[in-house]
């Protein structure tokens, strides 16, 4: 009995003594990488520095006199908010028509799909270059192609009112693909019968729309909406590539300020103050969304 | 016998929706392949407007110039290298995590994996400047050391992705392996890693995807060209070839051609990868 006892204690230490093993080159990493990282930016955020000289503790004065003096905070953040409402809502109802489209018997549904996802694969450096030159305002195929139906043309990147509707127009047709291939594989698993069963009872297309199909493929539509924020709050290398933040400053989005604090002026205790800022709206936003999809998130059934 | 007269009733809708695809297919390849036909094309067939489709002569001095300027082959070697030693990292040790965190009791455990959620929702820009200052310290910023081992150690989202798969894996597996004689590792690498294939694949289109088109980490920490990314390389050629589009137009094919062709010959991979990967993360 007593050794059978301790035979489980050898064997529980044992347990224990392997999942730490296991756990530790993973874990190793994360604190050196994320875990530290997270606290001593949130040191620097209260601190004077410029990497050269040592760090000055300044309290809170980056939070509340820097940033609410700094005209290209507010700016950045209002263009981060812009770009976020014109690319969040379009590129998840663009993508969801697609998916609905593709969604059908029909035929070649997997090159269209294959032809719609491409985009998300290559990296963005890549499609900001391409859409510099198909956007460039006086050699640009688009400004030709609408020169062709009687319409003008503009400087799509280099005018202020249109830069950032451009970029986010990007930003849309790069993200559509991965949108997309989430909200099909979401609609595939509505189960037929429910529509047939709906339609017997006399349920039109929008009933069965509003009824069956969105209340079952909330959770997709939570997922990609979830992923939409985290990506529009930290688009970054399509404003460094095409826009570099102006014509002005009609570009410039709070990523992109924080990057010029940190590793053009050097003011990296300011720009861990902004960066921490950005954190705190995302998490607030994703709370929001949390709340907002909660109590409306259906599971599959069988 | 239903599915056959609702495909014979929506025949002209069918009709529809292949045209609106067709649109939107266009839509997509277009700018890829505008940007194969303008790197053909001659600086004089650039200026010319109206703007021909066709180059009048294929020619590949475009891409002459572009490799000697900038060692564009090189930058995708150091990609390739780079995705694969992370890759391989971030496999091997979030399975060993997720392993551990999903079948094995030790102390702390819920307070560690709750920790690794929390870590999943920070924005890369808060870790982004003390990560550069901890590689400055260690002496590896500008060599592949600072590209490489960050990632290598695997992250929270590998992990916390794998540990899902671990748990969908019935238990009697293990106790049937325990009771054979079988070892925690041996557990984990001849039971259960080869029924994580699909898993570890997804994982693997993923990381490989992310490492490859990362852009922000590559800037902040290399400045020698022969280190360079090619996300990287794009980028500072197009600062110096600003208006040269004949010339960008080749850099951003030689950038854009190998994922191309990975794409092409196994799309339904990534496309399904993605979709796991976005599905259970």
């Amino acid at each position: 009995m007593s050794k059978s006892k301790a035979n489980n204690k050898k064997k529980s230490m044992a347990e224990s003594a392997y999942g730490y093993l296991f756990i530790a080159p993973n874990l190793l990493g994360m604190l050196v990488f994320v875990i530290v990282p997270i606290f001593t930016s949130l040191l620097m955020s209260f601190t004077d520095w410029d990497l050269i000289n040592a760090p000055r503790w300044v309290g809170l004065s980056n939070f509340t006199d820097k940033m609410v003096h700094d005209q290209q905070f507010w700016v950045s953040l209002k263009n981060t908010f812009v770009f976020s409402l014109l690319t969040i809502p379009l590129g998840i109802a663009v993508a969801f028509v697609i998916a609905l489209l593709l969604n059908q018997s029909i035929k070649g549904v997997n090159l269209y799909r294959a032809a719609i996802f491409l985009p998300v694969g290559i990296s963005m450096i890549s499609i900001s270059v391409i859409w510099r030159w198909i956007l460039n305002t006086d050699l640009g195929i688009l400004n030709y192609v609408l020169s062709l139906v009687n319409l003008q043309g503009a400087g799509w990147l280099s005018d202020e009112k249109y830069a950032l509707f451009s970029v986010s127009a990007i930003s849309i047709w790069k993200s559509v693909g991965f949108n997309m291939v989430i909200l099909l594989a979401g609609l595939k698993g509505v189960p037929s019968h429910l529509y047939e069963a709906a339609t017997i009872d006399g349920a039109g297309a929008w009933r069965r729309m509003t009824r069956i199909t969105l209340p079952l493929i909330t959770p997709s539509l939570f997922f990609v909406s979830i992923m939409s924020v985290i990506g529009s709050f930290q688009v970054f290398d399509l404003i460094y590539s095409t826009t570099s933040g102006g014509p002005g400053d009609s570009t410039r989005v709070i990523y992109y300020w924080v990057y010029q604090n940190g590793f053009k002026f050097f003011e990296m205790g300011y720009a861990s103050a902004l960066a921490w800022v950005v954190f705190i709206m995302l998490f607030a936003v994703t709370l929001l969304q949390m709340k907002f999809f909660g109590n409306k998130v259906n599971y599959e059934m069988d | 016998m239903t599915s056959y007269t609702m495909s014979n009733r929506v025949k002209p809708k069918s009709l529809l929706i292949h045209a609106v695809m067709i649109v939107c297919c266009i839509l997509f390849i277009f700018p890829f392949l505008w940007m194969a036909l303008t790197s053909f094309k001659t600086p004089q067939e650039i200026f010319q407007w109206p703007p021909r489709m066709f180059p009048k002569e294929w020619s590949f001095s475009n891409y002459q110039e572009v490799l000697t300027a900038v060692p564009l082959l090189r930058m995708l070697l150091n990609s390739l290298f780079v995705a694969v030693a992370v890759t391989a990292g971030t496999l091997l040790f979030s399975s060993l995590a997720a392993y551990s965190f999903a079948r094995l009791r030790f102390k702390g455990k819920d307070l560690l994996f709750s920790m690794y959620l929390g870590t999943m929702m920070v924005p890369l820009m808060v870790t982004l400047i003390p990560t550069f200052v901890i590689m400055r310290k260690l002496g590896m910023v500008d060599t592949y050391y600072a590209l490489i081992v960050p990632g290598f150690f695997g992250n929270a989202f590998g992990t916390f992705l794998l540990r899902q798969f671990f748990m969908t894996i019935p238990r009697q597996l293990d106790e049937a392996a325990r009771i054979d004689g079988c070892g925690y590792f041996g557990i984990y690498s001849r039971i259960l890693m080869p029924l994580m294939k699909p898993a570890l694949a997804s994982l693997f289109i993923f990381t490989f995807m992310g490492v490859w088109n990362d852009f922000l980490w590559p800037l902040v920490v290399i400045q020698t060209e022969s280190v360079k990314t090619i996300t990287l390389g794009l980028a500072s050629f197009q600062g110096l070839y600003t208006t040269k589009y004949h010339l960008l137009m080749a850099a951003a094919m030689i950038s854009v051609l190998p994922v191309l062709v990975a794409y092409i010959s196994s799309q339904r991979y990534f496309i399904e990868g993605i979709t796991l990967t976005g599905l259970k993360g």
